[in-house]
């Protein structure tokens, strides 16, 4: 391919753009001519329009470089178990990637490949451009007006139905938020692209299930306002939870490094309460964290008593703990035993002595020998329901406030 | 169009001289029980100056039945006055103790980030009057680097996600010492 018929493309791709066709409208010309199958990405891989069948819009892929010095802008490109190899060009403006051009590789020369993808990528570069000052100039108008939502500073909700209906939202049907996030993400040095995963995530999950929620991104969080679709309160809070396990198993498939949080706040009839929902989520989410997991369902109806101890004074607490619980941990120490982990196994599985067995691989008999001696060291009875909850809450200190503990 | 206002504070410059304290007292003529700005030694050798951190997710703001809390496009939680009704539960709630009490009027009162102040295109009366230059105002969604989210004698970050940053506190030599 020569230069002149590079320049040709180049002007007719141009047009394309100046007759509004958009990327879709870049790929499918470029397809035409090289007859070979294009993927356009955004900077966070994410495919905005593809011609190759296996690789369909709105899928992430991964790409790594197996380029060698005759062809540097050759790439391994994958999606799921497809992998395929293809040249891949980034196209930016003033050393700011804005997305990238992939050419499958189906035996053309590579010296007209890269001639025509660099000359491809630059008019790209001007579409995404004008893509991303669009998508950003409305998100900003819309970020406004979620910020305000989730931070109750609009007073009327009148005003907030009639301002949601200009995207289409309808706020006068009961909603709850809920929050997610990546466990260790640092917003100031995380991956951004992560994030962004997390998003497409919950999005994609949501329409699969025919949810319309408004979604946005907050820092490190992804935030999303849930329409009520069930009559009934059981039924809404198990459909929530369904939604939310879909969710973080797509989230362990995408991103397997790090584990998805998610708090889900109290469902409110009224849309300027919304920004009660959203602080709820926030510390279901937060309180999850602490517990360790140990909240199954992280709705913040469901934090129970960790609701009252996570606001109360922080050494009284402490204190609490040492007395209930703390002749246990000293006894541990000194003879290097591990009676706190079975007291702890013991209440997890409600007091039932045959499943702590099972699930700590010990003989049942040498169990009821370990309580036993924990009964001696706390002199008190396991058996009695008081003794249960003081040693349930002060397992629950333990999460809550294990650094005043350690003092 | 939203941004995050917020406090940065270096331990190792603060002197203790509670200047920050007294200005901010100054300023917005609080009562005698009410300190919007406190100082308090470490006992390390080191003070920690603590007013609202202006926070992500403030419990003030969650836990009021009045409405009371707004939390402005700038980050700035400010309490509408006339809505409080003397509750007490976002001075509890709060672990910076930023919401104060005013036995006189019967109302909780904070830190307004020097709202006027601000608007006039001046610093809060803290950061002014800190002549050591240990407290200062920055934008905690871009934080200046080397900073990090909290000290030691700080309270739990984790609930509330304040808007404060600090500079990381170095082990003093004290070679005179022994």
């Amino acid at each position: 391919m020569d230069i002149h018929e590079v320049q040709r493309l180049q002007s007719d791709l141009l047009k394309i753009i100046a007759e509004g066709s958009g990327v879709e409208g870049i790929v499918e010309a470029l397809a035409k001519v090289i007859e070979a199958p294009v993927i356009v990405t955004n900077e966070f891989h994410k495919i905005l329009a593809s011609t190759h069948k296996d690789y369909p819009r709105h899928s992430f892929i991964r790409s790594s470089n197996i380029g060698s010095e005759k062809s540097p802008e050759l790439y391994q490109i994958n999606l799921g178990s497809n992998m395929n190899e293809a040249y891949q060009f980034p196209s930016f403006i003033k050393n700011k990637i804005l997305g990238y051009l992939i050419i499958f590789n189906d035996g053309l020369d590579s010296m007209s490949i890269q001639s025509l993808g660099e000359a491809t990528s630059l008019v790209l570069a001007v579409q995404l451009a004008k893509d991303k000052e669009f998508s950003l100039s409305e998100k900003r108008y819309i970020d406004a007006f979620l910020f305000d939502l989730l931070y109750g500073n609009i007073e009327s909700g009148e005003d907030i139905i009639a301002r949601g209906e200009l995207w289409g939202w309808d706020l006068s049907r009961p909603q709850c938020v809920l929050v997610f996030e990546l466990e260790d993400y640092d917003y100031y040095s995380g991956d951004r692209d992560q994030l962004e995963v997390l998003f497409d995530s919950v999005q994609s999950v949501m329409n699969e299930l025919g949810e319309k929620p408004i979604l946005t991104k907050k820092k490190g969080e992804v935030i999303a306002i849930l329409f009520r679709s069930k009559d009934g309160q059981q039924e809404q809070n198990e459909y929530t939870k369904l939604l939310a396990d879909k969710i973080e198993s797509l989230v362990k498939q995408r991103i397997p490094s790090r584990e998805l949080r998610l708090g889900i706040g109290r469902i409110y009839k009224k849309p300027k309460d919304i920004f009660r929902s959203y602080q709820e989520a926030k510390v279901a989410l937060e309180l999850g964290k602490l517990m360790d997991s140990r909240l199954r369902t992280p709705f913040f109806t469901k934090l129970g008593v960790a609701r009252i101890l996570y606001n109360h004074d922080r050494h009284e607490l402490a204190e609490l703990y040492k007395e209930t619980i703390g002749e246990l941990e000293r006894y541990d120490l000194l003879n290097n035993s591990d009676l706190m982990k079975t007291l702890e196994t013991f209440l997890a599985h409600r007091c039932d002595l045959k499943e702590t067995a099972k699930v700590s691989y010990v003989h049942p008999n040498t169990l009821r020998y370990r309580l036993k001696k924990i009964q001696e060291i706390l002199d008190a009875d396991l058996d009695d329901i008081d003794t249960k909850l003081n040693l349930m809450v002060a397992f629950k200190i333990k999460f809550l406030v294990a650094s005043e503990i350690d003092k | 169009m939203t941004e995050q206002m917020g406090f940065l504070f270096n331990a190792e410059r603060c002197v203790g001289c509670k200047s920050c304290e007294m200005a901010c007292k100054n300023e917005n003529s609080t009562p005698a029980n009410v300190n919007w700005r406190r100082v308090s030694s470490q006992g390390t050798g080191n003070n920690l100056s603590i007013s609202c951190n202006h926070c992500e997710s403030p419990e003030c703001f969650r836990v009021c039945p009045q409405r009371a809390y707004v939390k402005r496009r700038d980050g700035i939680v400010m309490i509408n006055i006339n809505r409080c009704d003397g509750c007490m539960t976002c001075v509890s709630a709060c672990p910076y103790k930023a919401p104060q009490f005013d036995l006189e009027k019967q109302k909780a009162s904070k830190c307004t980030f020097c709202l006027p102040r601000r608007e006039a295109g001046l610093q809060p009366a803290c950061v002014s009057a800190c002549h050591t230059g240990a407290l200062s105002v920055i934008n905690t969604d871009q934080p200046p680097k080397n900073t990090v989210p909290t000290i030691e004698g700080f309270p739990d970050i984790r609930l509330t996600k304040p808007s404060i940053r600090f500079r990381p506190v170095k082990e003093k030599l004290r070679y005179w010492i022994k």
